[in-house]
């Protein structure tokens, strides 16, 4: 099965992870490129009491440069943004906003709220990535990614410890793969520099 | 403190409320004797807090009917509620404007209860809620961390 047969540049990466999402970020963040061509935001939904080091163990892992935003950013290639515990992040023209709108799914930051603002910001160029979680946070923006052009791409629920959040997005018969971790830095790699990505056909629904 | 007489007003004096907002939420930290009641609502239910047991200097909470909460997730609880009473706040004026808008009634009141509305999402918006400090005990961080990678 083939991804991204038009062969589109898909530089903008947003990440989604609940309950067994630290390990799955691990794995995907430690084997990006250094010189990743990709904007990449990460959603983990964690406390909101608890000022977090998340974003510096996140940059032991990684040898992108990690951000835990505390206001709006522009945004930059070759950059990871952690959202911060307590606010929602969004994606507007080319910067990230942070706000404590109400919370989705029970949890601020939520995924969605992430997915659907990169899906109006950058609509084609977006690839959304569902990793361990359980409820259904991502769902509708994974809807909206796919309606505004972009993929999505889910964590194996064969290996995600909690599956739900995968689950409800394959469910819904729009995710373009879905790949265990250690497939996934690669893939994204690649569909940043606008390749076909050739997948075997068992990564498929 | 002197107990302070009711007046007749129709709001507290300053001073009034002073006194009431010098009153103990927590008179008694000091459970060996037994428990000791507190002027606070459980986050769980509408019963109020009693200090059961106090170690080092943090108190445990129960409530009657034994939802049991410690001081430090007893003030994260409360920051929870205190957001869920201000959007509560918000679904009263929106709600009530739009059906002011619905039956056309009072067009006056509608546009002023959506600005309330609007303040108060503002409120909501700049609150600093309470943050603990990351933990930066070495051996408590490398078992969240794990080994370095190589």
């Amino acid at each position: 099965m083939k991804i991204n047969a038009a062969g589109v540049r898909r530089d903008v990466i947003v990440i989604g992870a609940s309950a067994g999402g630290f390990e799955a970020i691990r794995g995907v963040v430690s084997l990006f490129p250094k010189d990743m061509p990709a904007i990449v935001g990460v959603v983990l939904h964690r406390a909101p009491f608890f000022k977090s080091e998340f974003d510096q163990i996140m940059q032991r892992w990684s040898p992108m440069s990690v951000v835990e935003p505390t206001g709006p950013t522009p945004l930059d290639r070759g950059t990871i943004y952690l959202a911060p515990p307590d606010r929602h992040m969004r994606f507007m023209g080319s910067s990230l906003f942070l706000d404590r709108g109400p919370k989705e799914h029970f949890t601020r930051p939520a995924v969605d709220a992430l997915f659907m603002s990169a899906a109006e910001a950058f609509g084609p160029r977006v690839v959304g990535v569902v990793l361990s979680g359980n409820g259904s946070d991502g769902l509708l923006g994974c809807l909206a990614i796919k309606a505004a052009g972009g993929l999505v791409l889910v964590q194996n629920p064969a290996e995600a410890e909690c599956t739900s959040m995968p689950v409800a997005a394959l469910r819904q018969d729009h995710v373009d793969a879905h790949l265990d971790v250690k497939e996934m830095a690669d893939v994204l790699g690649r569909l940043a520099l606008g390749a076909t990505v050739e997948l075997p056909n068992d990564h498929g629904k | 403190m002197q107990p302070l007489r009711l007046s007749g007003r129709a709001h507290p004096t300053a001073e009034e409320t002073l006194h009431h907002a010098e009153m103990l939420a927590v008179p008694d930290l000091d459970a060996s004797q037994g428990e000791r009641m507190t002027a606070v609502v459980c986050p769980s239910c509408p019963g109020v807090l009693a200090v059961v047991a106090t170690v080092g200097n943090k108190p445990s909470f129960r409530c009657r009917i034994g939802h049991m909460i410690g001081a430090n997730q007893l003030l994260e609880m409360k920051e929870v509620r205190l957001e869920d009473h201000l959007w509560a706040a918000v679904t009263a004026c929106e709600e009530f404007a739009a059906l002011l808008r619905d039956l056309q009634a009072f067009p006056e009141r509608q546009r002023a209860l959506l600005e309330q509305a609007l303040e108060i999402r503002a409120l909501i918006e700049r609150a600093e809620p309470i943050q603990w400090p990351a933990t930066t005990d070495e051996a408590s961080r490398s078992a969240v961390d794990g080994p370095e990678k190589t």
